[in-house]
């Protein structure tokens, strides 16, 4: 229900607010004005409205984790099942890698590419994807591998069917479940990714806005302009929370 | 009967695993013919290799399970040593393959009409409508009733007589001359193992295919079959014609078996109604006794049997015999 409402509000959020989010509107008077009926989350340094930013800064937000997760998932349910069907030597292969690669810090990462290769919403999602497919790889691995031994999977071999067959029509349709719990609780971390990173300046650059960088930019101001900082923290709160809730709650489906 | 052709002629085949704390021999120094049109039964207790058999003829014994020596010959061919696409190719379309318990061998999530068809299109080049069509045929070939309602059904809305039909419609889905049917009904009720023993008869007909049935019900193998491979711990002990070893077991392990079934028959009054059972348990397979493997549960055999594995001894009709006492 939160989130499905977080979803639509940020969706239409050009429907909804009467202010264009990064308008700055007579900066020296609608400075910090604190919330009312003209703004209801108030306004921030530039007079730009708040509840517009947490609606196109959610908007990001979600665009960002979304496609994320789309595509960490998508690589790792390929990688991870082909690895678990075919197991013993490729299996190891494959795994070290990830292995290898799992071993990296993420932040360290992403803050040596944003310095070397500069900073932007696609390239954040290209360094999310590339960090974020090796566990789910390795999760999908085990289900597959356990997957393998049952007798349903024997019986499509004896029938000839092709490999690749096997793993799309009746490996990978079986661990759509837990695919899907994945995917839901990846897309709250990966908020919560985003938001910490734009916090500290790497992740969605000024002046377009992500609850991370509108976070960001009540930072200085907590004590008097607490409006700036709280409205869009109570939005990753509500969302997260949500994501995770939903997120259980297919686990405990499928068990 | 006898003198149709040599469809499946298996050569001296051997199946070990490989593992860490020993080599489990599964299949030992097995020879087997199945001529077309022939029903072959193989039979055996639980863990006497008859699955790890079936499963070698098509090279899918699972890891760490190897097929160490010998061959198996498909219509005059090698085929032990094809590549695993040239393997899948056979698999399913020459070869078909029931596999035990049909409660878990169906794919939950997807319609089982879908599982047949998409034999069909994998083995021939067909439309989508066109495969449909044919599974619907056959379908109702297995005689499953509603079949454009089952073809949509999942593995879990269906019973297991009409599992097991559909598990026959995929091994059946592309016209092989050989069908392997491991236990096909040993997870069946009695009253569904009837219908589905009579089905797999009429069938066989109908496709003028061969049968290797392995199962560990003799009642069922006197029923079906032609010929009968007794099996005990990886080894084929005796094989002959089903006539011959009903009214005439020669290796003691094949009368143990044949005593240890009640039997129904009001003529022959002192043999009804005893059943003796047999003594002792199969041996582990790791751990094979000397000689041969059958003698610490043999009525008959002395210390010369804890030499040597007893070779064949052949005699007429195409049967042999793996015992040096057993007086032939």
């Amino acid at each position: 229900m939160v989130l499905g409402s977080m979803i639509i509000l940020t969706i239409l959020s050009p429907l909804i607010t009467r202010y264009d989010p990064n308008a700055q509107v007579e900066p020296a008077l609608s400075r910090y004005q604190s919330p009312s009926w003209e703004h209801w989350f108030g306004t921030d340094q530039f007079g730009r409205d708040v509840f517009s930013r947490v609606l196109f800064g959610g908007r990001i937000s979600l665009i960002i984790a979304v496609s994320v997760v789309f595509l960490s998932v998508m690589i790792g349910v390929c990688y991870g099942a082909v690895s678990g069907y075919f197991g013993g030597l490729v299996d190891q292969i494959l795994m070290r890698f990830v292995d290898l690669f799992l071993s990296f810090p993420v932040i360290f990462l992403v803050v040596t590419c944003m310095a070397l290769f500069g900073s932007g919403i696609s390239l954040l999602i290209v360094v999310l994807t590339l960090t974020g497919w090796l566990d789910i790889a390795r999760l999908i691995r085990a289900e597959v591998n356990a997957l393998k031994q049952r007798p349903f999977i024997l019986k499509a071999r004896a029938a000839g069917l092709r490999t690749l067959r096997i793993i799309g029509r009746h490996l990978i349709p079986n661990v759509v479940i837990t695919m899907i719990a994945i995917a839901v609780i990846r897309v709250a971390d990966i908020i919560l990714i985003e938001t910490a990173l734009s916090f500290i300046g790497l992740g969605v650059q000024p002046p377009t806005a992500s609850w991370g960088s509108v976070i960001n930019d009540g930072r200085l101001v907590l004590t008097s302009a607490w409006w700036v900082t709280l409205f869009p923290g109570m939005a990753i709160i509500l969302t997260t929370m949500s994501l995770y809730v939903i997120g259980d709650g297919i686990k405990a489906l499928h068990h | 009967m006898k003198t149709s052709a040599l469809l499946l002629s298996i050569k001296s085949l051997q199946t070990h695993f490989v593992k860490r704390e020993g080599i489990v021999k599964a299949v030992v120094d097995v020879d087997l013919n199945i001529h077309q049109g022939e029903t072959l039964g193989l039979v055996g207790e639980s863990g006497s290799g008859k699955t790890v058999m079936a499963l070698s003829i098509v090279k899918l014994v699972p890891r760490p399970g190897r097929i160490v020596s010998g061959t198996v010959e498909y219509k005059g061919r090698n085929i032990t040593n094809l590549s695993e696409k040239e393997m899948s190719r056979i698999r399913g379309k020459d070869i078909g393959i029931i596999l035990q318990d049909p409660g878990t061998a169906l794919n939950p999530v997807m319609p089982v009409g879908e599982q047949i068809s998409e034999v069909i299109r994998t083995h021939f080049s067909m439309k989508r409508k066109e495969a449909k069509q044919k599974t619907y045929e056959l379908m109702r070939k297995v005689q499953l009733p509603n079949v454009e309602y089952i073809y949509k059904a999942y593995a879990h809305q269906l019973s297991g007589g009409l599992k097991q039909r559909i598990l026959i419609a995929i091994a059946l889905a592309c016209r092989p001359s050989l069908l392997i049917a491991d236990e096909p009904t040993t997870a069946l009720d009695v009253s569904i193992q009837s219908q589905i023993l009579s089905l797999l008869k009429d069938l066989k007909k109908e496709f003028t295919i061969s049968l290797l049935l392995i199962t560990h019900d003799l009642s069922i193998v006197s029923e079906m079959a032609d010929r009968v491979a007794v099996m005990y711990a990886g080894r084929i002990v005796e094989q002959a014609a089903v006539y011959d070893l009903f009214t005439n077991p020669i290796h003691p392990y094949t009368k143990a078996l044949l005593n240890a079934v009640p039997k129904i028959d009001f003529s022959h009054s002192e043999r009804s109604g005893s059943i003796a059972p047999l003594e002792g348990r199969v041996p582990d397979m790791m751990n094979l006794p000397h000689g041969c493997t059958f003698h610490p549960r043999c009525p008959i055999g002395d210390e010369s049997c804890q030499k040597d594995y007893p070779g064949k001894t052949f005699l007429d009709n195409g049967r042999y015999v793996t015992c040096f006492k057993s007086g032939v």
